[in-house]
Order: C-alpha cells, then structure tokens, then sequence
C-alpha cells in the first residue's frame, strides 16, 4: 500500500496522500514531505469523511465514488477503493485531469 | 519560407489579440500565449496571459500556464540557488529562492525553506522575518487566523533579534494595523521612527494607526472577527500602505471585492440550474446554513432533507480545508452512483446542488460553474 501512494505522490501536483477506512481510521498516510502536519491532516481527513458519509447517508443519497474539495492553496480528493478511502492532498494548479487519472490508476490497484 | 510562416504567424496573433481586447476568452488568450510561444516569444506570450487574467473571471487554466511558463524560466535559477544552499548557504539566497516558490505558487516549499533557514540560522533574523512574510501573504488571501497569529509570531521574533529591521518592523506594524491594534502598531513604529522618521510610509503609517479606534482587544480575538467577517480593520493595501510580498497576477475572481450578487442574481442562476436535465435541488445558503433561496424538483419548498445536505456537506469541507491547512475552502464535486453534487462557498453565502444519476451534461455544466463563480464572487 505505501508503495501505490509513494507513486501516486511522484505525480506533479501531488503533494501527499493517505488511506482511511469507512470510519475515518487512518491505515497508512505518506505526507511527510509536503510541509502539512502529517498527523492533523490525517486526523482531518477521517473526520471529514465520516461526517460526509453521514450526511448522504442521512439524505438517502448514497454512496460516495469521489469528492473533490477546492481550497485557497490546495485540492483534497476522497476516491472511495472499496472498504477503505483514498485521500489525496494536490496543489490548487495542478493538471486536474492527470491527476484524477494518477488517483482512478492507484485506487483501482488498491481495490485489488 | 520559415520566416514567411513566422511572419505569417505574427500577424495573425496580432489579429487574435485585437479580437480578444474586444470579446475576452480565456481559450482565446490560451491559443495566444501558445501561438507566442511556437514563435519562439516567451516574453509576448507571458503578456498575453496576464492580460487574460486581468479581463478574464473564470481564469485558473491561464494562471495555471503563466506558473508553467514561468517555472520553465526560472529553473536554471531554482538549480543554481539549491546548489548554492547545499555548499554555501547565505540568507539572501534562501530569501530569493523563497520569492520564487511564492511566484511559482508553491507555498508549501517556500514554508519548508523559511523553515530550514530558521533552523540553519537560529539567531539571525531572516528566517523569522520570511516565516512571517509568509503568513502575512497567505493572511491577505483569506484572512484566516492561524495564518495572522503565524505571521504576528515570526515577525515579533525578527525584531526580537534585529531591533533595527526596518523590514520586519515595518511588515510588524502593518500587521497590526489591519488588525486594528493602533497602540501596538505605534509601538512597531516608535522602534522605526529612531532610524526611519522622515520616511513617508513611516509617516503614513502613523496616521493610520492614531486613526484607529475602538475597545481594546487580544490579537487573537481581533483574528477571528477579521476571518468571520472576511477583511481587514483597516485595508493598507486599498490605502496604497502594504508592503508587496508577492508578485504574480491575480486570478480576476481574487480581484473581484465588495460585489456579493444581488438576490436576483441568485434567483435567475437557480432558474437556469432547474431547467437543466437531472436537476434534483439547489439552494443557496447563509453562514447559519439556512436557505436564502432555494429550489427542488417536485417539491414547492426545499426539503429539510437537503438544506441539511447541503449545510452539512459545506461544513465538513470548510472545516478540512481550513484545518489541514491548504487555505480557505471555495468549491466541491461529489459524484456517486445515484447523482452528483456541486458546492461552493463565499463570505455569508454557502451554495449546493444535487443532481440524479443522468445529469447535468456535460454542455450543462457550464450554468453549474456560473453558480460556484458567483459564489465565490463577493471577496
């Protein structure tokens, strides 16, 4: 698994990532490089997963395959792999395209 | 006949470049740049892309290959300054290697090397003073207040150590100054008026900080009304006073300020976004998540089902964004087996759609990212 996201990370763009399960517990996490707080961000994302699975849950709208946040200095994606999530850390200019093909590529290997 | 074709080319572009004074498109500005550049005019082709920023609003892809462009310029210099910090590291060479990751847009390498500088030089001033230039250029961006503590902090600490830094001084005062923390700001001043008193920024800054009234409060309550209402006590750059700590060009919509839309600007993008194939629901919200207009397929009123949705989707992402670190949250995609959902945000304005399984199409889309620009506009 560390070595699907140490590939992912080579991407231009792509800063970090890391792979949580449906209840937000991080599994494994490869940020260290990337000047974010390796720990928080993890933390971050795991809550922020749960807390928007409950919330489609709560609407009856389903399932998650992707979720893409935009933000001032960075991207965030969520791919759901099955019975984990993959979350990837990317910087704002990044080639979208390529990189959502990086993470279908790595997220389809993680499903196995 | 290579001249002829270059010839040709020249005067075709210039043409395009008539044509877009005119009508501006980004895709426009985009074959311009490209067509600079096949004619071997980095330079004209640099100029057309920040021209296109200026009259462009939705303009990420013509600031996305400004930064490529100037990243394949400033590579020789990025190879030599790394060299130069593995043999012999100076301050000033960190200083501008810092200064181009910050126009190449890649914050968080210009953080790690204002880290190492810190480390490398504990007791010199320079790291301390580019930390928190750092974080006051990113503070400006989105007035988040782990960036203004961030940049009091480090800017504090250059001065601790070089009392006599009119830089740090300088940037120290006009921090507290946007924070509306006049006796502060005139403390920082006081320190650079012994060796700076007849300088006019010096003066002007003065004024602006005997100008500021109101109850005393710590920094920190003063960051989080800043970050709440989304500006600064007292706007130094409106005023012509800031100090300039980045240069690169502005995506239009950074540019827009004060032009929150009208609520018929609202009401007619909701009109266009239920017309479209697959619309399910679509709201725009406040700050408390409650619906300022709102509208839902088959329904007369947006059920409470998806205003909740929508609030809560919004939180989450503002949240993340904000907390990990990679800056204010501003627009999100969701797309699962039974639809999509599109959300963006603005000061006091949240925005959500949800559309089924089919839709919208892909020609369709472009109503929902009028949405999200219109959201994000009141900066």
């Amino acid at each position: 698994m560390r070595d699907i996201l140490e590939k992912l990370n080579g991407e231009v763009g792509i800063r970090g990532s890391l792979i949580l399960t449906r209840d937000g517990i991080v599994v494994q996490s490869v940020l260290a490089t990337t000047g974010l707080d390796e720990d928080r961000v993890a933390a971050i994302a795991g809550e922020a997963f749960i807390r928007m699975r409950r919330a489609l849950e709560r609407a009856g709208v389903g399932g998650l395959d992707r979720f893409l946040v935009t933000a001032s200095f960075g991207r965030m994606i969520f791919t759901d792999v099955g019975r984990a999530v993959l979350v990837v850390v990317a910087d704002r200019l990044i080639d979208i395209e390529m990189a959502l093909l990086a993470i279908s590529h790595a997220a389809y290997k993680l499903r196995g | 006949m290579g001249l002829l074709d270059g010839w040709l080319r020249g005067r075709r572009l210039a043409a395009l470049e008539r044509a877009l004074a005119a009508a501006p498109r980004t895709d426009g500005y985009l074959e311009l740049a490209d067509g600079w550049l096949a004619n071997g005019r980095h330079d004209l082709a640099k100029r057309a892309l920040e021209t296109g920023l200026a009259a462009c609003v939705d303009a990420d892809a013509l600031l996305s290959r400004w930064v490529a462009l100037e990243r394949a310029r400033q590579g020789d210099e990025i190879r030599q300054l790394s060299h130069a910090l593995e043999t012999a590291p100076t301050p000033e060479a960190y200083a501008r290697l810092i200064a181009i990751y910050l126009d190449l847009d890649e914050i968080a390498r210009a953080f790690a090397l204002a880290g190492a500088l810190r480390k490398e030089l504990p007791n010199h001033e320079a790291g301390h003073r580019l930390t928190g230039e750092l974080y006051l250029w990113r503070w400006r961006q989105d007035y988040l207040a782990p960036d203004g503590a961030g940049a009091l902090a480090a800017l504090r600490e250059a001065a601790e150590r070089d009392r006599g830094n009119y830089r740090a001084l300088r940037l120290l005062a006009e921090a507290y100054i946007a924070l509306g923390a006049g006796p502060q700001a005139l403390r920082s001043l006081a320190a650079l008026e012994r060796f700076a008193r007849d300088d006019d920024v010096t003066r002007a800054l003065g004024r602006a900080a005997r100008s500021l009234a109101g109850p005393p409060a710590t920094d920190a309550e003063r960051l989080a009304s800043i970050e709440l209402a989304g500006k600064p006590v007292f706007d130094l750059e409106a005023a012509g006073l800031a100090t300039s700590l980045a240069n690169r060009p502005q995506p239009m919509s950074r540019a827009l300020t004060g032009r929150a839309p009208t609520r018929a600007q609202l009401s007619r993008t909701l009109g266009e976004l239920a017309a479209l194939d697959g619309f399910v629901a679509a709201a725009w919200l406040d700050d408390g998540g409650q619906p300022i207009d709102a509208a839902a397929k088959d329904h007369a009123a947006l059920p409470d089902t998806w205003r909740e949705l929508f609030a809560s989707l919004l939180d989450a992402s503002r949240d993340s964004s904000q907390k990990s670190g990679i800056g204010r949250f501003s627009r999100g995609s969701l797309d699962g087996p039974d639809g999509a959902i599109y959300l963006a945000r603005g000061p006091g304005l949240g925005f959500g759609a949800l559309f089924g399984p089919s839709g919208p199409r892909p020609e369709a889309v472009w109503a929902v990212l009028d949405a999200l620009e219109l959201a994000e506009s009141g900066r």
